[in-house]
């Protein structure tokens, strides 16, 4: 064990001699998350999990741009029960947005912001307020697009020229209708691993 | 000497008129004036004006939040700044809303918020679009913390993008005006003139000591512009005759700063044009018109005899009166083509094609809003934008014809779309040296088609007779 520690701390220890280019990289990432909700929609949409995939480019002025889609699945509330049989609530997000990193040697902090459309496809019943001020229950059905909102922090880790590793945290704010007294907001952890396709 | 500030920035705009000239005469138009415009060297703003890190204006965007906040929670005791650690969790809980202020409070008082924003970061030694960011910080901070509202994703987008724009804007008029190598009264007079328009970078300057700095070097980018300010009467009419209308007297200006068509390549705001209306005597608001349109990134050439030019553009636009009331921030795709500049007569035209980020319009339908003091009258979202501006220039005047279309689809209020469009034609000619005389027309129509209410369909029209100085 303490070998492997050895090991790895040398790698990143001597990853950090190469990663110090003031060149910009194109890096390919795949990441997963889990996603924990909060406020109204927690109370039908407890949490969720979702795999990202973007495309990156990083400028030696620490800022880059990025390009990600994904797949998000929610799941019910234990405590709730729609009494239907394929209730679901899935996104596909498409986002751009950029990261500011604060270093960017073999330890990486980064900041960062996205924005984009999401596709959500639903079908759940839910309780809401009409034009008259009553309680009716509506079905929740379709496919609709929304914008989605997120901001972050994280910290990338250069293991190789080639390779890195990462872990996010991030706030999101994804829209829903107006009628709709809930957005989609909620705190996301996740991990991914990044190429460098272009040096 | 009260008036002293306003005949200094009105003599630098007569400075600059010596070369510059009328925005339409034939001679010297701002598209094809020769380039006398400043860029001064990288190295020497680096040496005189080191860029700060990326933190300061971050944090100065954010103190500037906490001191307002405290000003409106304390002194004016506002029920909307008594915020709490519940407030700021309910905010994050809730996510992005929308707000129910009034049209001049959303669509223009918050891009001047977002114009100190932006330029706490610009004369931090930033560019445009990392200004922008730090716009985008400060008015997500002011958002999700300082209010008990939920945040308006409405006031983001517009002290954000629109604040970018009003922002380099007024950057750019403060470059104009600010002179490091003058001293005592003048200088005074100076720097408090660029501050008007930039207290951001005012507060700045001050903190770093360059109000009092003393230099001969030219540091800071300037282009050549032209404008006029003209004094005239409108009258604003509910139906498309001349009567029936309500008489004003009325202020305009129009400036156009860069050289459009000139330059092969452009960076943000190398050219924008900007027209305000400000109306006194008559039922009007004060505020008629605040319109910029400016050049983000584009490319010009040579086509036959004239210059072909095609870019992305910025569209800020908030217009009002007693009949409409619109405001809109946009960006898209923008192509145009002018005559050479040899000839007595000449022509040039833009097209405009572009993505309303966030657009509003008043509506006879707009679903009462329960919420501390809600001051809605209008439909809000995003929607799309069109443009058209021509103009003909000749030895005696110039004839413009300009249409603007607005493509509203309602997300907070009643649900429909909203159809705007505005025929501007308007002709300018010459009295005597820079006076010149103009007389504008404006055909306003308005078309409504809502998911649970009837229909709506208006004309409305406007006239201006106006005098003018040619700057």
């Amino acid at each position: 064990m303490k070998k492997i520690s050895v090991i790895s701390f040398l790698i990143i220890i001597s990853s950090s001699l190469f990663a110090q280019s003031n060149k910009s990289e194109t890096l390919i990432s795949v990441k997963g998350t889990t996603i924990n909700n909060i406020g109204e929609i927690k109370e039908i949409w407890e949490t969720g999990s979702a795999i990202y995939l973007n495309y990156e480019n990083l400028s030696s002025n620490h800022f880059s741009y990025i390009f990600q889609a994904g797949y998000i699945n929610f799941k019910e509330n234990s405590n709730h029960n729609f009494n239907i049989n394929d209730a679901h609530f899935n996104i596909i997000p498409l986002q751009v947005g950029g990261r500011y990193y604060i270093l960017l040697n073999t330890f990486r902090p980064f900041l960062m912001a996205m924005g984009g459309a999401n596709i959500i496809d639903s079908n759940y019943p839910i309780l809401r307020i009409n034009h008259e001020e009553e309680e009716v229950i509506v079905m929740e059905s379709g496919t609709h697009t929304r914008l989605n909102f997120q901001i972050g922090l994280g910290l990338a880790i250069k293991l190789f020229s080639s390779l890195q590793v990462e872990v996010i945290a991030n706030y999101n704010s994804h829209v829903m209708d107006a009628p709709v007294h809930y957005n989609i907001t909620g705190f996301e952890l996740g991990a991914g691993l990044s190429w460098v396709i272009k040096n | 000497m009260r008036f002293f500030p306003i005949f200094l920035i009105a003599s630098i705009f007569c400075t600059q008129s010596l070369y510059s000239q009328s925005i339409y005469t034939t001679q010297n138009d701002s598209l094809m004036l020769a380039d006398t415009g400043y860029v001064p060297e990288q190295s020497l703003v680096q040496k005189m004006n080191p860029r700060k890190p990326l933190w300061l204006p971050i944090v100065e965007s954010i103190g500037l939040n906490l001191a307002l906040g405290s000003f409106n929670a304390y002194i004016m005791k506002s029920e909307f700044a008594q915020i709490s650690t519940k407030s700021i969790k309910h905010n994050f809980e809730r996510g992005w809303s929308t707000d129910a202020d009034g049209l001049i409070t959303n669509m223009w008082a918050h891009p001047f918020h977002g114009s100190i924003y932006f330029n706490l970061a610009r004369s931090s030694g930033y560019n445009y679009w990392t200004s922008l960011g730090v716009g985008a910080i400060g008015s997500w901070q002011w958002e999700f913390f300082m209010e008990i509202e939920p945040p308006a994703l409405n006031d983001w987008v517009m002290t954000s993008y629109g604040g970018s724009m009003i922002g380099e804007m007024f950057y750019r008029f403060s470059n104009l005006i600010i002179d490091e190598s003058t001293t005592g009264s003048e200088r005074f007079w100076r720097e408090l003139g660029a501050g008007v328009f930039n207290p951001g970078r005012l507060f700045n300057r001050l903190i770093t000591g360059k109000t009092s700095r003393v230099t001969h070097e030219k540091l800071y980018e300037t282009q050549p512009f032209v404008g006029e300010l003209a004094i005239g009467a409108n009258n604003v009419a509910d139906g498309v005759d001349f009567k029936n209308g309500d008489r004003n007297l009325m202020l305009t200006t129009e400036i156009m700063y860069g050289k459009l068509f000139y330059k092969n390549k452009y960076k943000p705001f190398d050219y924008f044009r900007f027209n305000a209306a400000l109306n006194f005597a008559g039922e009007q608001p004060v505020v008629g018109q605040f319109r910029i349109v400016n050049i983000m990134t584009g490319n010009s050439s040579k086509l036959g005899g004239g210059r072909f030019l095609y870019g992305i553009f910025g569209h800020y636009d908030f217009l009002q009166n007693s009949v409409y009331e619109i405001g809109s921030a946009a960006v898209g795709l923008s192509a145009g083509y002018r005559t050479s500049n040899k000839s007595k007569i000449q022509f040039a035209s833009l097209l405009h094609g572009a993505v309303t980020l966030m657009g509003a319009a008043n509506s006879d339908y707009v679903p009462k809003v329960e919420f501390l003091d809600s001051a809605r009258t209008y439909n809000m979202g995003p929607g799309a934008h069109a443009k058209f501006e021509t103009v003909l220039s000749f030895p005696f005047g110039a004839l413009s014809l300009d249409y603007s279309f607005w493509w509203i689809h309602t997300w907070e209020g009643a649900k429909g779309d909203e159809f705007i469009g505005m025929l501007a034609p308007k002709i300018r000619i010459h009295l005597y040296k820079k006076l010149f005389v103009g007389l504008e027309w404006l055909l306003y129509h308005r078309v409504g088609k809502y998911d649970d209410y009837e229909d709506r369909d208006y004309r409305n029209n406007e006239q201006r007779l106006s005098i003018g100085y040619s700057l």
